[in-house]
């Protein structure tokens, strides 16, 4: 890939510049990302949804190359699908995430993608993989990504606790993501957060006016 | 049966509907030895029979029944050749589903892939049907203990017990007359041999082996051989009660 080429150019690449986190509780995990999607200085998307379905209960959080990554989720998406269907019963997080690392590693010359999929099986319960930009996995209790997660490590570290209840890890995330939206010129907008849990999905959704840190 | 001009490809149809090469396919494999498949309550158990045709033949090698992973094994029924290309193409399935999935592939997908892959067999004039009969058992640990057959058709079922072979008559009269389901793998075993030794009642003067494997919770629930003493055990035991079944008629 020729850098110069496209620094030369006007038109920069959309990423998304960003942050986004998955957390592990009790009973489920919590799932949080900002909604900016940036084209070099110019917020492209705003409102942006970063966490992508995949199947039911499994997730992807995507960070990179806007590009890359949403083709990379769509194909993952039908694969889960037929996959699913064949099994007859929900699909492992690991599933998924091999699924994702296949595409991640084969092609990692040509790709800039980086995601964390989470989501709960009936297998092992809550599951985060993070798979960073070369193709490897590693599976974590709690996971953050983007731009935006470089500012908010030790926060991160520090509040981190094993075994949260349902409203600390909410707590956790959503002020994990305002602090990094507060610093990270790549994150901003609004925070949107998702429960999954064995019974169901819950999605929130923070207004401007409701991020903690501003 | 005659097949008249409707046999002589496998991609004809009779007038009564009927396919004569997969018939005769079928014919293959019914006038080969006996295999027997059964789910009791605590596993599942294979078994086949082997006649020594010769005595230079080298004891316990020449398997019938094979691993296509862990916790899966597949009994060959019929043309040996025949049942090992399909064997390899499981083992492939398998290994590939697991590279992609992560998870192992459970029976009823991989009996599905193994009898999609037979059955392509039946629909080309340029290769013939294969003249094997395939079992397949496996344990895994959200659908259980699960036993499938696929036969040189195509047709495939989940089975509590099931068996192809010269002896499948008797054999599926003693599924008939006994419960495997209250029975353990091990309390099995004595009932298996009986239902090999009865399958060549014709052939009493020729030298057998017995060929037995289990996935059972007492063996870790891995496919593995049945232990020789065990099976040693068994055939005798089999042997003494037919001896009785004799005397009591």
């Amino acid at each position: 890939m020729n850098y110069t080429d496209i620094l030369s150019s006007k038109f920069e690449p959309e990423t998304t510049g960003t942050t986004i986190m998955a957390v592990i509780y009790d009973g489920g995990l919590i799932i949080g990302a900002d909604s900016r999607t940036s084209s070099g200085q110019f917020v492209a998307d705003r409102c942006a949804d970063k966490i992508d379905y995949v199947h039911d209960r499994i997730f992807c959080l995507r960070s990179g190359s806007a590009a890359d990554t949403q083709i990379i989720a769509k194909y993952v998406r039908y694969y889960i699908d037929a996959h699913a269907q064949e099994l007859g019963r929900l699909p492992a997080v690991a599933t998924a995430a091999n699924l994702f690392r296949n595409f991640l590693y084969e092609y990692k010359d040509s790709l800039s993608a980086a995601i964390i999929v989470a989501g709960w099986d009936p297998y092992k319960g809550p599951q985060i993989f993070t798979l960073p930009l070369g193709g490897s996995v590693i599976e974590q209790k709690w996971s953050i990504g983007g731009s935006g997660s470089t500012f908010i490590w030790g926060f991160c570290d520090s509040n981190y606790k094993e075994n949260m209840t349902l409203q600390e890890a909410r707590a956790f995330v959503l002020h994990a993501v305002a602090h990094a939206m507060y610093r990270d010129g790549s994150s901003g907008g609004i925070i949107r957060l998702l429960n999954v849990t064995k019974d169901k999905i819950e999605r929130e959704f923070i207004d401007y006016k409701d991020v903690p840190v501003k | 049966m005659s097949g008249s001009m409707y046999d002589l490809s496998v991609a004809t149809y009779s007038q009564e509907g009927r396919i004569y090469q997969v018939e005769y396919a079928t014919k293959a494999v019914e006038n080969s030895e006996t295999v027997i498949g059964v789910k009791c309550k605590d596993g599942v158990i294979l078994g086949a029979e082997k006649q020594k045709f010769s005595r230079l033949l080298e004891d316990n090698t020449n398997k019938r029944i094979y691993n296509i992973d862990l916790q899966t094994g597949m009994a060959l029924c019929g043309k040996l050749p025949d049942g090992r290309n399909i064997l390899q193409r499981a083992k492939a399935e398998s290994s590939q589903y697991q590279d992609m999935y992560a998870i192992p592939a459970s029976a009823h997908v991989l009996s599905d892939r193994v009898a999609q892959y037979v059955h392509a067999y039946t629909m080309y004039s340029g290769v013939r049907p294969f003249g094997s009969a395939t079992f397949i058992a496996s344990y895994n640990t959200f659908d259980g203990y699960e036993l499938y057959m696929i036969e040189p058709s195509g047709n495939k079922y989940a089975y509590h017990a099931c068996t192809h072979g010269k002896g499948r008559a008797v054999c599926k009269s003693e599924f008939e007359r006994r419960n495997f389901k209250d029975l353990t793998c091990q309390e099995a075993l004595v009932y298996i041999a009986k239902m090999l030794i009865l399958a060549h009642e014709e052939f009493k003067e020729k030298k057998y082996e017995y060929e037995m494997t289990w996935i059972t919770d007492n063996n870790g629930r891995k496919h593995q051989n049945v232990p020789q003493d065990l099976i040693n055990n068994a055939v005798q035991q089999a042997e003494q009660l037919i001896e009785q079944d004799q005397i009591g008629e």
